[in-house]
């Protein structure tokens, strides 16, 4: 599974590689995501199947966070689902819970661009 | 008359037997729920160590209840010398108040306790009586008693309050009370919900008005009857009726954490206390000449929960519309798919079909036009996921295979599919009414494709489809040595021989060709089928019939007001009425709100509608039915841009006055007078 690997390649959300995906899945859907974690944060934008991965501040629709450490980098590489980890606990949620209905499904697909981007010759 | 007290607000309810009193556990669906958890499941009231005896019952309303009560001397010989009150409104929990009042002219001294507990069972473990995984423990503060539960980050907890001086202990609360000479004493409790899809303060205390948000429910449910159109008739269980479900409706409403901002039908009490996307769906299209924001709100929710990736643990594909939606701990360790679940073949379809009718029926072309994008995504998802092998039909089989869902239709029992001789029918299945749904789904998104989003040529795509699927469905479905259609074709394309009420269903599509619509409209009116209260989901005489079997048997009033709907579709107007006049003569016997199901014996054997003991009340489109009854009686439909009548009212009712119906229209209202020749 080469895509777990170069999913691997980060260990920190902060190491989470920024850049432009296109997500068919989420074409259609408009909003912003924070995920913040005590050991960084990423800003996931979304325009219409449009997806932009930033590690810079800004206004969210919806912010996502915990403390335990490495949760929100399963999230972000699409090994957690964020509807059950906010149900369990281990996520705490603020804003548009809607908008997370939308993309939560997509989170991994997102991971998947994000990790061949990063790989040589990536997107 | 029902042995428990039921209050309610959204996905929070609290079911107590008729002293108040709640002593829920495995399998038994009492206690104070929110969020699919139960957070109370023993409440017990006792004056002296002994439980009050109910005098009288208030429960009018569906967010509060009273109980009138005396702690009585075990004689008749002796008054009782204490009256006891109880007043519980829905909160974020609950808020109860107990009163006593002292009837001697001598003071008097008694201990009252409340006995407080709380399992957190996750209502698929009360109803599957399952076992919990996680650690209870009980915490006494100095100003509140806390009921907890933890199994890993998972945290819920109960709060309960006194408004006076009160002893905590981990068994409940203690009071020992001094009454002066005819005077009273009050104590006011809250029970609050803790932790869950997201956090939620307890409530702020309001002394003792009542509960916090009572006043809005109360104005909220008023504001709901007040937009709904006014019937007037001289028949009282069709007045009773109307009532009851525009009440049950607005109690039902369901605001979910996830989406605080939206209403929309939940299911119904207790098991279904959730967002469902058949229920919703067909509630809302029920419900469309009445209240027709239900359906907008409806539409708005499943779009935006529509599939958008390939999953199959949640049954998910591409353009499928949402199953079902829950919040508990179940769910929450992916024990249970519904985070949420898909596994529904017809609430694609149904999605389309409510989506053309709701703008039919309003004119509201903007959110038409919103949703294009998801109507294009529910039909491709019948074309290339629904339709499986490509055989031209929509069949299900689950692809999770150990907690989905067997039976994908609206039957969906594990027993309901089966062949005349009772054998199961082997899976993948493709019921008769789905493909019905997709024939009229497909029409009617031809026509918003032509007229809302200018999209001539896919519209004459999608009525060239339907008409195709119309012409095999009548070839392939029809048997022959039966005359009727087949209930579905199974995994190995054979005809699934069984008699049931979905064929009532085809005619609500208008796939079945107009020959073999009559001899469905026979069978149906038949007394296999027809019990004298209603079409039996299943005809007597089958192998797997059974008149209190869920889906094999019974009478389901959502569903025969979908067949009499159909009748009136094909010109059937006697048979529509007979079915709706017994539907709302058996109201009656269930206080004019219909159940879910009731039991399927013949109305002649037993002389009333005979309960089904599971069954949920109130439920959505069992209080959907008698407005989709309503409309059947009066005919009402819409041409152009005006609401036509075409009634069909039998005897006893002499005359129906629907008044101040909206739609694109405005406001207009509807008349119908009794024919004679409508008799039963």
């Amino acid at each position: 599974m080469a895509e777990q690997t170069s999913n691997q390649a980060y260990e920190t959300i902060a190491q989470v590689p920024c850049g432009d995906y296109s997500v068919s899945a989420l074409a259609g859907v408009h909003g912003t995501i924070m995920f913040e974690a005590a050991d960084g944060f990423i800003r996931m934008s979304i325009d219409d199947g449009k997806v932009t991965l930033a590690h810079t501040a800004g206004a969210a629709d919806l912010v996502l966070r915990t403390r335990l450490p490495g949760e929100l980098l399963r999230l972000v590489r699409g090994e957690a689902n964020a509807l059950t980890a906010l149900l369990r606990g281990r996520v705490e949620a603020e804003g548009d819970l809607m908008l997370l209905m939308k993309v939560a499904g997509a989170i991994p697909e997102i991971a998947l661009r994000a990790a061949a981007s990063a790989q040589p010759g990536g997107e | 008359m029902a042995d428990t007290i039921s209050i309610l607000d959204g996905s929070t309810f609290a079911v107590s037997d008729r002293r108040g009193d709640m002593e829920g556990g495995p399998g038994d669906d009492r206690g104070l729920f929110r969020d699919d958890t139960r957070f109370l499941s023993r409440w017990v009231l006792t004056i002296d160590g002994r439980r009050p005896n109910v005098l009288s019952i208030d429960d009018v309303h569906y967010f509060k209840a009273q109980l009138f009560m005396a702690v009585t001397s075990g004689t008749v010989y002796v008054d009782s010398n204490l009256s006891v009150m109880r007043r519980r409104e829905i909160a974020d929990g609950f808020v109860e108040v107990i009163e006593l009042l002292n009837h001697e002219i001598e003071p008097i001294e008694v201990v009252v306790e409340v006995e407080a507990g709380a399992d957190f069972a996750d209502l698929f473990e009360v109803k599957d009586k399952l076992t919990k995984k996680g650690e209870r423990y009980v915490r006494v503060e100095p100003d509140k008693l806390v009921l907890g539960y933890a199994r890993e980050t998972f945290v819920r907890e109960t709060f309960i309050t006194s408004s006076e001086p009160v002893e905590l202990g981990e068994h409940g609360l203690r009071y020992r009370v001094r009454l002066p000479p005819q005077g009273r004493w009050s104590t006011e409790l809250r029970v609050a919900c803790v932790g869950g899809a997201c956090t939620r303060p307890a409530p702020a205390s309001t002394g003792r008005t009542g509960a916090p948000g009572a006043r809005d429910l109360a104005t909220d449910v008023q504001e709901f009857i007040d937009a709904a159109p006014k019937l007037a008739c001289s028949w009282q269980p069709l007045q009773e009726t109307y009532a009851r479900s525009l009440i049950d409706l607005a109690a039902l409403r369901f605001r979910s954490p996830l989406l605080p901002d939206h209403a929309m039908p939940a299911a119904g009490l207790p098991w279904f206390m959730a967002m469902f996307g058949r229920d919703s769906l067909i509630t809302s299209f029920q419900a469309l000449p009445f209240a027709p924001d239900l359906a907008r709100t409806t539409l708005q929710v499943l779009a935006a929960m529509q599939a958008r990736t390939d999953d199959a643990f949640r049954d998910a594909e591409p353009g499928k519309i949402t199953h079902e939606l829950r919040f508990g701990e179940l769910t929450a360790f992916e024990e249970r798919p519904h985070s949420p679940y898909y596994g529904s073949a017809d609430a694609t379809p149904l999605f389309l079909i409510l989506l053309e009718e709701y703008e039919r029926w309003t004119g509201d072309h903007a959110l038409a036009r919103v949703l294009e994008r998801e109507a294009r995504a529910a039909v491709r998802w019948i074309d290339e996921y629904g339709d499986r092998d490509q055989d031209g039909y929509v069949e299900y089989a689950r692809r999770n295979v150990d907690t989905g869902l067997e039976n994908q239709c609206w039957k969906d029992s594990w027993n309901s599919i089966a062949f005349a001789d009772g054998t199961l029918a082997p899976l993948p299945r493709a019921t008769c009414e789905i493909q019905g749904y997709v024939y009229d789904a497909k029409l009617r998104t031809a026509r918003l494709a032509r007229t809302v989003w200018n999209d001539a040529k896919w519209s004459d795509e999608l009525e060239q489809s339907a008409e195709q699927l119309k012409q095999r469905f009548n070839r392939d479905f029809w048997i022959d040595q039966r005359g009727v259609f087949a209930l579905a074709l199974d995994g190995e394309k054979r005809k699934v021989d069984s008699l049931t009420s979905n064929i009532g269903h085809l005619l609500w599509s208008g796939i079945a060709e107009p020959d073999k619509a009559e001899r469905c409209v026979r069978l149906l009116m038949g007394d296999k089928l027809y019990s004298g209260w209603g079409v039996r989901t299943m005809a007597r005489g089958e192998g797997a019939y059974n008149p209190i079997g869920y889906h094999v048997g019974t009478v389901w009033p959502h569903d025969c007001s979908i067949i009499a709907w159909g009748l009136r579709r094909y010109g059937y107007r006697a048979e529509a009425a007979r079915i709706a006049r017994a539907m709302l003569e058996a109201a009656v016997f269930f206080r004019y709100r219909l159940p879910e199901a009731f039991a399927g014996y013949d109305r002649e054997a037993t002389r009333f509608p005979v309960e089904y003991p599971t069954a949920c009340s109130p439920q959505a489109w069992a209080s959907g039915a008698p407005l989709l009854l309503l409309r059947t009686l009066l005919g009402l439909e819409v041409e152009g841009e005006r609401l036509t009548t075409d009634a069909a009212v039998p005897p006893p009712i002499d005359r129906v006055e629907l008044l101040d119906i909206p739609g694109r229209w405005g406001l207009t209202d509807a008349l119908g007078r009794s024919h004679g020749d409508l008799a039963a």
